[in-house]
């Protein structure tokens, strides 16, 4: 009687040629699908100056004043006594909270001064006023 | 006599190196991106908290601005071009001197920070700002 040999050798792979076509078409997938939140803020021109440090973009929080004297935090028009409890919930978030002020360079210094007083009553005594960099000497 | 055309073979497109030119890309866009930093002039408010300290009017600077935008320091029309040397001269006189920048209700802002910028990059260190009233 013959004999009929069971072939047991059964050879599967997967094929791995096509893993980096479908690593790319994640990456694009993620790439396309991310939406940064980017805060839109006032159009404002900011003031120049020469003695401009980076700011720690963790601890930033901007406040916009535009020349119709608008008041914005995290793209919320508010009146300028809401600045000091705004800040407060802010500091108790985050202690090493710093304030940038986006202030139109031709603001009046009255509103300046009222900002700035609001950020006294917050405790929020670490603040910056943000500038645009001017080159060495040129005016 | 009809030439028969030999049939070529298409030449192949080597596709080994085409995941290298992708990270290549990848690598020289990741190394050349810079995202947008903000710069800006720092400064520490004093407290409520903070008591008010006396100072003696001798180690007082006053650099006050009025509604045009003019600047006067100590009460003298100054230019803003001289503002820093005035600044580091002063300090150098006096180590306990305190810059007290005093802008007008009415003045632009960016004249107030023109000023604030001269004083920065004179190096000082003490500088308190306020509302001028006359």
């Amino acid at each position: 009687m013959a004999r009929f040999e069971r072939s047991i050798v059964t050879e599967s792979n997967i094929p791995t040629s096509s893993m980096a076509d479908i690593a790319f078409l994640l990456l694009i997938f993620f790439i396309v699908t991310t939406i940064f939140r980017i805060e839109q803020g006032l159009p404002i021109v900011l003031p120049r100056a020469e003695a401009g440090e980076k700011l720690p973009r963790q601890h930033l929080a901007n406040i916009y004043i535009d020349l119709a004297g608008d008041i914005s935090i995290d793209d919320k028009l508010i009146h300028v006594t809401d600045i000091e409890p705004l800040l407060v919930t802010k500091l108790q978030e985050n202690s090493q909270l710093v304030v940038g002020l986006k202030f139109d360079e031709g603001v009046p210094y009255r509103t300046v001064d009222q900002c700035l007083q609001q950020m006294k009553s917050a405790n929020a005594l670490n603040t910056a006023f943000t500038v645009e960099q001017k080159l060495h000497g040129r005016h | 006599m009809a030439i028969k055309k030999k049939a070529r073979p298409l030449g192949d497109l080597s596709q080994a190196s085409l995941s290298d030119i992708a990270f290549l890309l990848l690598v020289f866009f990741i190394a050349t991106t810079i995202f947008p930093t903000e710069k800006g002039i720092p400064l520490i408010l004093p407290g409520k908290a903070s008591s008010v300290a006396q100072i003696n009017r001798k180690n007082v600077m006053v650099i006050h601005t009025d509604a045009a935008g003019n600047i006067f320091v100590d009460d003298q029309p100054w230019a803003i071009n001289q503002l820093k040397d005035e600044v580091k001269r002063r300090m150098s006189e006096n180590d306990k001197l305190v810059i007290s920048i005093e802008t007008h209700a009415d003045a632009p802002y960016k004249a107030m920070v023109a000023v604030l910028d001269e004083v920065k990059l004179a190096e000082a260190t003490k500088i308190s700002i306020k509302m001028y009233r006359g």
